[in-house]
């Protein structure tokens, strides 16, 4: 594919993300209705021209609640990306880098967590926290810093050895130094991809902990609380789960396919 | 292009995959519907019932063990003295008669030929033998009825209680009161042997119990050749193992399921107003649930009306009393209430006059430095309490109360704990027909199940009386009396008065809803080809 085609590609989808952005992000402050108010005269309305998206049991606007949801959803998953990747980032560069004790201990760790199924190990991890955010946070970060760390510690362990690396350490270049010039530049756009390839993962990860009562608490209007919560009216008002899982479907299909291109732009360099 | 045609090919695959996968599941559970219709033809009529634990949900199958009783009531395996009917009216059953002989003493003949499941004889001497151990094992059971000694002789038995007690016929109705065979050790898994028209073969805590019937049944022989209960706390699992076919009835199904059987050539849908209630339950020895005005503008801020209209599609009444209108002694006749209405305005009112104020600017109210902020609790699988909770929580926010919602499938521990706030329970307020019930058991300061710890001397004074006067309408006197207490106090909010809701298929016959909750299974209920 040519490199305009990738481009054009990449900036549709980036166009597509930041979109999704302004509307979760400054669209709560343009809301046709309270996200989180309750009218119980106006339960279960089907999709009209007042409420797009139709009411829920207790006549909240379902369209209001996803663009509320929807915020909650991409912070918590930027949150969880952030911290694992910087956490497991830092761990496996000093691996890789300095290898010895530190190579054994820290891989030690790594070869511990993944012996159980991620998602598992995050469901014990925020059924022992409790049921919060923050805790579905914590579980998450635990389960994902590993593959930054293996893939920080891999890519390390290969330039490391490369002369340039060599050159600087013996003209007395400080660890820090070498780091933030040589060492970071290399690996980041690794990093970088594989984070974004990650964040939809997370997400429905986020959104599978809350549809099982250890992420977001009531009223919250999260997407996987809220099928979790519509589950019961599943026959009778078909719209508040299928409009909550559409908008976790568009969310996720446009970060994988953003982190598709922005993979094929760096290969394509 | 070529991405395009694979990415299609996956998809399609990916549909495939899927889709073949539900049709293995189909056919496994078409398999598995094949294996138990071989089974159940080999084995004659079969009803299988579901429910979520709140009804079902038996921890063992011992009479004396916490509530289980009630549940194996419900069974059909356990039976009482006495047993309740429709109109809250206690009717001789295992006992044939009795005689008053003075305020304290009783005496009650037990019926000729009634046998435990096991084969051995309920005489006089087992039922003592039997209410002994559940007085030692249960500590409910002095609150139901206290018994300062027992007599057996032959068939005769005679009871003396400790104060007089008016309700006596109808204490015994109390399935923690159940008849079983006492001189045996418990089955593990099976638990004791009662008189019930029906015995488990196989049970498992919280999941199933599958029964037959009981070859020594005193009553009309039981119509089915096997019950087969199932706990389904996900209520929309339920609805479907109903529509499926997985299952033949639901008992206690929520309101809000009802209109997907409306179809009434397939389905019947039986409802009778019982005496429970959705109430809120303060915790008195809490900071900012202590205050009377915090109570009293909760209160204000819940919109009853709505609640008993859309969120219990009308199988309900809007509370503004304590007991329900079902029972003599309820409704609000004759009791000046403290909230009447919803009005969020009025509850403002009432907290800005308490001093409550935003000197933070956090967006929720305080005092002396502490926020007005809360802890809710309630029931995971009751959609209806759930409901409420996000009513409120939406509600309080608006006058600057802040609620947090925490959801349990067993609630009991944390109350007995102290650690809520607020509790939405649900409890069968008058269950035998009479006021001393539910008064002993919540209300009184030592109450078995006074988890906020309410406490008011005159409430106390007052239910001692209630509990030894014979005149009917003495007792309904001194429960207005009470009612207005716990109106003015407010530790407890009633919310609404619900009904008793039982779906079936319709080839189902036999099923009473009895208001009382302690009965479904019986030896009537038959399934018809």
């Amino acid at each position: 594919m040519s490199k305009s085609k990738i481009n054009k590609k990449l900036g549709f989808r980036l166009g597509f993300l930041i979109a999704l952005f302004f509307l979760f992000f400054i669209g709560p402050f343009f809301l046709p209705h309270e996200p989180f108010e309750t009218n119980i005269s106006q339960a279960f309305l089907p999709p009209s021209s007042q409420h797009i998206f139709g009411t829920d049991n207790l006549g909240r606007c379902i369209f209001c609640r996803i663009i509320a949801g929807g915020k909650i959803s991409v912070f918590t998953s930027l949150a969880v990306m952030t911290l694992s990747s910087v956490i497991g980032s830092i761990l496996g560069i000093i691996a890789g880098y300095y290898g010895g004790i530190w190579d054994k201990i820290i891989s030690d760790i790594i070869t511990v967590f993944q012996a159980f199924p991620s998602f598992v190990l995050a469901i014990a991890i925020a059924g022992i926290l409790g049921q919060s955010i923050k805790n579905a946070i914590i579980a998450l970060c635990a389960v994902y810093w590993i593959t930054y760390a293996k893939l920080s510690r891999s890519l390390v362990q290969q330039i490391r050895s490369d002369n340039y690396i060599k050159a600087a350490w013996l003209c007395g270049a400080p660890p820090t130094s070498i780091f933030f010039k040589y060492i970071l530049p290399s690996i980041i756009g690794s990093l970088f991809i594989t984070v974004v390839l990650d964040i939809g993962s997370v997400i429905l990860s986020m959104a599978g902990l809350s549809f099982l009562g250890l992420g977001a608490v009531r009223p919250t209007a999260e997407w996987g609380a809220v099928i979790s919560e519509s589950r019961n009216f599943m026959q009778q008002a078909p719209w508040i789960i299928g409009f909550n899982g559409l908008a976790l479907f568009l969310v996720v299909i446009g970060f994988n396919l953003f982190g598709e291109a922005m993979d094929e732009k760096i290969n394509c360099k | 292009m070529k991405k395009k045609l694979i990415s299609a090919l996956l998809i399609a695959a990916l549909s495939v995959t899927a889709l073949a996968g539900c049709g293995n599941k189909a056919d496994k559970s078409n398999e598995a519907k094949t294996t138990e219709t071989e089974e159940t033809s080999t084995e004659g009529k079969v009803l299988r019932a579901g429910a979520t634990s709140g009804w079902f949900g038996a921890e063992t199958l011992d009479v004396a063990n916490g509530w289980d009783g009630w549940i194996m009531s419900i069974y059909g395996i356990s039976e009482n003295l006495f047993r309740l009917d429709e109109s809250y009216v206690p009717t001789p059953y295992i006992a044939e008669s009795y005689e008053q002989v003075d305020d304290t003493t009783w005496k009650f003949e037990i019926r000729d030929g009634v046998k435990f499941s096991n084969g051995n004889d309920v005489t006089a001497d087992a039922v003592k033998k039997c209410f002994e151990r559940t007085y030692k094992t249960n500590e409910r059971a002095d609150s139901t009825l206290s018994i300062a000694s027992m007599e057996a002789d032959g068939q005769t038995l005679t009871i003396v209680t400790n104060q007089p007690d008016p309700t006596m016929l109808n204490d015994l109705c109390d399935p923690l009161l159940g008849i079983y065979d006492a001189s045996k050790e418990p089955d593990a898994e099976l638990g004791v042997s009662c008189t019930g028209p029906y015995v488990a073969t196989s049970f498992t805590s919280m999941d199933h119990v599958s029964m037959v019937p009981n070859e020594y049944y005193w009553g009309t022989a039981p119509k089915l050749d096997g019950v087969e209960l199932s706990i389904i706390d996900d209520t929309n699992t339920l609805t479907m193992a109903l529509q499926n076919g997985d299952i033949d009835l639901i008992a206690r199904m929520d309101a809000s399921e009802t209109d997907l059987f409306s179809d009434k050539t397939e389905y019947t849908i039986d409802s009778a107003t019982s005496t429970r209630s959705a109430f809120l339950l303060y915790n008195l020895e809490h900071s900012g649930v202590s205050d009377k005005n915090v109570r009293e503008a909760i209160g204000y801020c819940v919109d009853r009306e709505s609640f008993a209209n859309v969120v219990y599609n009308g199988y309900s009444e809007a509370s503004y009393g304590v007991f329900s209108t079902a029972v003599p002694f309820g409704g609000t006749d004759g009791l000046t209430l403290t909230v009447d209405k919803y009005d969020p305005e009025k509850a403002k009112e009432i907290l800005s006059d308490a001093g409550y104020a935003d000197t933070n600017g956090d967006g929720t109210l305080d005092k002396d430095g502490k926020e007005l902020s809360f802890k809710l609790m309630t029931y995971s699988y009751n959609d209806e309490t759930l409901q409420l909770a996000d009513m409120m929580e939406a509600e309080l926010e608006k006058i600057g109360i802040g609620i947090e919602i925490e959801t349990m499938d067993v609630m009991v521990e944390t109350e007995q704990a102290g650690d809520f706030d607020i509790v939405i329970d649900s409890y069968a307020m008058a269950p035998i027909g009479t006021p001393q019930y539910f008064t002993n058991l919540v209300m009184v300061s030592d109450a078995s199940d006074n988890f906020g710890k309410y406490s008011n001397p005159t409430v106390d004074a007052l239910a001692k009386e209630m509990s030894t006067t014979f005149d009917t309408d003495k007792q309904y006197e001194l429960c207005d009396q009470i009612c207005q207490e716990i109106i003015n106090d407010r530790p407890f909010d009633f919310i609404a008065s619900t009904q008793l809701i039982f779906c079936y298929r319709n080839n189902v016959s036999g099923v009473t809803v009895n208001p009382s909750e302690y009965y479904l299974i019986d030896s009537n209920i038959d399934i018809n080809e």
